[in-house]
């Protein structure tokens, strides 16, 4: 019996299991969390290629399963990218129940973290394209909404990765079949021009990030920020392998210059965008963009250091995105209970956890001092003024839109205007977003709780990380 | 010229008339006809230059796709590919003149070899280049999901015209058939909750 064969049955089992309970959201997202979070152990710690006893049995565990002429392989190369994956699907399962995202959520999300881990362990894993379109479709299905006539976000999403997934596959064709080599700089252009392509969609680079303003403004919060946790971390883990796989492009030093030139763009535009909404779920939107745009500036700086802060950064993403979609969703949930208008102004008074919740999710996702993002937005911001002045201030523009956008709807929510009671909030519901928040300050103060593991995730990558 | 090229160059004329016809018919068990129509001389292009079971393998693909959106056109109301977000003109004459103009793009693109494929036949560069071209100005001029995921549908036949030959491992074929069949699932689901009566998006100030 082979592990990868092993994850992706008990993987499938999950989704079976919790597809008949679809609606009973307390009972589907603890099955569905403890068991995300047993397959993520389970990853971790099987035993590979070695003997071992179980139950009084003799056992050994493949780590290479073969279908149809191609491998699924689990090694120490993406082990602990693939435990992250079901490690964080345990985590948002768990809010799934309060912030009560459409009814295919938990089914396809499962199926979808299932998908992504078989694309870290294909080989060759120029192959894994085609499955991160794949999640991609997962993605549409779990932003999709009844209540939203029109799904351009949903549309586009499906599109871009389409596109994406292509540009990749020819990509990793001449890069398999061309012989590229710095010797022929014309086919290396050539790769380089469809991979950058393909990895401008899968880092949602202006402006392939069209699907996630309409996404925001059409789905429910938490299953956008499920939904960009799951492509993004796969995005940057698919990067990370091309670069440890392939020595021109890590020689390529006009990549890594275009890599931060396209993280300049996206931050600045994301940031100022952001600054410019009037919706909440807008602002979460391009507060991604510019996030996303700090994680590739880190890649850009084409040193172990920058690589592992982007990894990191990917890590810290999901608590800030998971403290900011609950807050949100639940906001709306309140806010629509109690006036029957979409107005959230005096919502700290009637529904003040989930104001802190959101206030922190942002504050944690553009790394405001003593929040989860803070540790690896300030290593960077250290690393680029030494190399990258601009780069440096452009991290700075983000924090400082950020902190104004916070300020304003500060205001908004301690505004007057709401005379009423405070929302009477479940213990439960309000033991998770306090915990939620209280984590991502928690991790601010003290980074090497996550920050060491996260990074664990590319160890295997030895070229990356000699 | 041998038969096996004329016949070739048939098909090949087939998938720029059935590319074109996906952008210019309206009614939606037409265009899900028409996309069959369009597997079936994709594979049949493909038997030219492949073994007959990948280009069985495709079809059925093809096959599975069509039948899943003819499912979801037949569940929802009306049979007229609307588009009523659309912003650019979508009238017929429109349509006639941009298939035209793409059709000559097309063939101009196949003329260049921007890639460096060897081995590829030119009929088979050629139906790629046209499948592309006219499946970028179905998604161009369209956002209604059957539409959108139609052009996507074409987009990748044309592809995989060349992909396949380049690569025909067994798992790639399975791989893509299942993101064919992924996909008409995906946009099926998104036309059938549009056509369900909805509400109006809140905007949340």
């Amino acid at each position: 019996m082979s592990v990868p064969l092993i994850i992706l049955i008990l993987t499938g089992i999950l989704a079976i299991v919790v597809l008949p309970f679809r609606g009973r959201w307390s009972l589907t997202a603890s099955i569905a969390s403890i068991g995300a979070l047993l397959i993520g152990g389970f990853t971790l710690l099987a035993t590979l290629e070695e003997p071992f006893v179980l139950l009084g049995t003799s056992l050994k565990w493949s780590s290479t399963w073969r279908l149809l002429g191609r491998s699924m392989i689990l090694d120490q190369g993406n082990r602990a990218a693939v435990a992250f994956m079901y490690l964080v699907g345990g985590l948002i399962f768990g809010g799934v129940w309060i912030a009560r995202p459409n009814r295919t959520f938990i089914f396809v999300g499962i199926i979808s973290i299932g998908v992504v881990a078989a694309s870290f362990m294909i080989q060759p894993f120029l192959f894994a394209a085609i499955f991160l379109e794949i999640t991609a479709m997962g993605a549409v299905l779990i932003l999709s909404s009844r209540e939203s006539t029109f799904q351009s976000g949903s549309v586009r999403l499906l599109v871009l990765y389409t596109f994406g997934m292509v540009a990749i596959l020819i990509a990793g064709w001449i890069l398999e079949n061309q012989g590229v080599t710095p010797a022929t700089p014309e086919l290396a252009a050539r790769a380089t021009i469809l991979l950058a392509l393909g990895f401008c969609v899968l880092m949602a680079v202006p402006p392939f990030h069209i699907w996630l303003p309409g996404t925001a403004r059409q789905s429910n919060p938490y299953a956008l920020a499920f939904v960009s946790i799951l492509l993004q971390s796969a995005g940057v883990f698919f990067l990370l392998r091309f670069l440890d796989s392939f020595v021109w492009l890590r020689e390529n030093l006009g990549l890594f210059q275009g890599i931060r030139v396209a993280a300049i763009v996206m931050i600045c535009l994301g940031s100022i965008w952001a600054l410019a909404q009037q919706s909440l779920r807008k602002i979460m939107a391009y507060a991604l963009v510019s996030d996303f745009g700090v994680t590739l500036l880190a890649i850009g700086t084409n040193t172990p250091e920058g690589f592992q802060l982007a990894i990191g950064m990917t890590g810290v993403r999901v608590i800030s995105l998971t403290v900011l979609g609950i807050g949100l969703a639940t906001l709306e949930k309140y806010t629509l209970e109690i006036k029957e208008q979409a107005s959230y102004k005096g919502a700290a008074y009637y529904s003040p956890i989930s104001v802190v919740a959101i206030l922190t999710g942002l504050l944690s996702l553009a790394g405001f001092p003593l929040s989860a993002g803070f540790p690896g937005r300030w290593a960077l911001i250290e690393t680029l003024f030494a190399t990258d002045r601009l780069a440096g201030f452009s991290v700075l523009l983000s924090l400082a839109c950020i902190g104004l956008i916070v300020l304003r709807w500060l205001r908004i929510f301690l505004s007057p205007e709401y005379e009423g009671k405070a929302v009477l909030v479940p213990l439960v519901e309000r033991g998770f977003m306090i915990s939620g928040v209280a984590f991502c300050l928690l991790l601010g103060i003290f980074p090497q709780l996550s920050y060491p593991w996260v990074v664990e995730a590319v160890a295997g990558m030895t070229q990356l990380f000699p | 010229m041998t038969a096996s090229q004329v016949w070739l160059q048939v098909a090949t004329i087939g998938i720029a008339v059935t590319g074109s016809l996906l952008v210019l018919l309206d009614n939606r068990r037409l265009l899900v006809f028409t996309l069959a129509v369009q597997y079936a001389l994709v594979s049949w292009i493909i038997t030219f230059t492949l073994n007959v079971q990948v280009a069985a393998a495709k079809l059925v693909a093809g096959m599975v796709s069509c039948a899943i959106l003819f499912i979801y056109v037949r569940s929802v109301k009306g049979n007229t590919a609307d588009d009523l977000s659309r912003t650019i003109p979508f009238n017929r004459i429109f349509r006639i003149l941009a298939v035209l103009l793409v059709l000559l793009v097309g063939i101009g693109v196949s003329a260049v070899n921007l890639v460096n494929f060897e081995g590829i036949p030119s009929e088979v560069g050629l139906g790629t280049a046209l499948l592309v071209c006219l499946s970028f100005l179905h998604l161009g001029l369209c956002d209604e999901p059957l539409r959108v995921g139609i052009g996507l549908l074409t987009f990748l036949a044309g592809f995989e015209l060349t992909y396949t030959i380049l690569e025909p491992s067994l798992a790639v074929v399975g791989l893509l058939a299942c993101v064919h069949i992924g996909i008409a699932l995906v946009c099926g689901y998104l036309l059938l909750i549009r056509d369900v009566d909805q509400t109006q998006t809140r905007q949340y100030e």
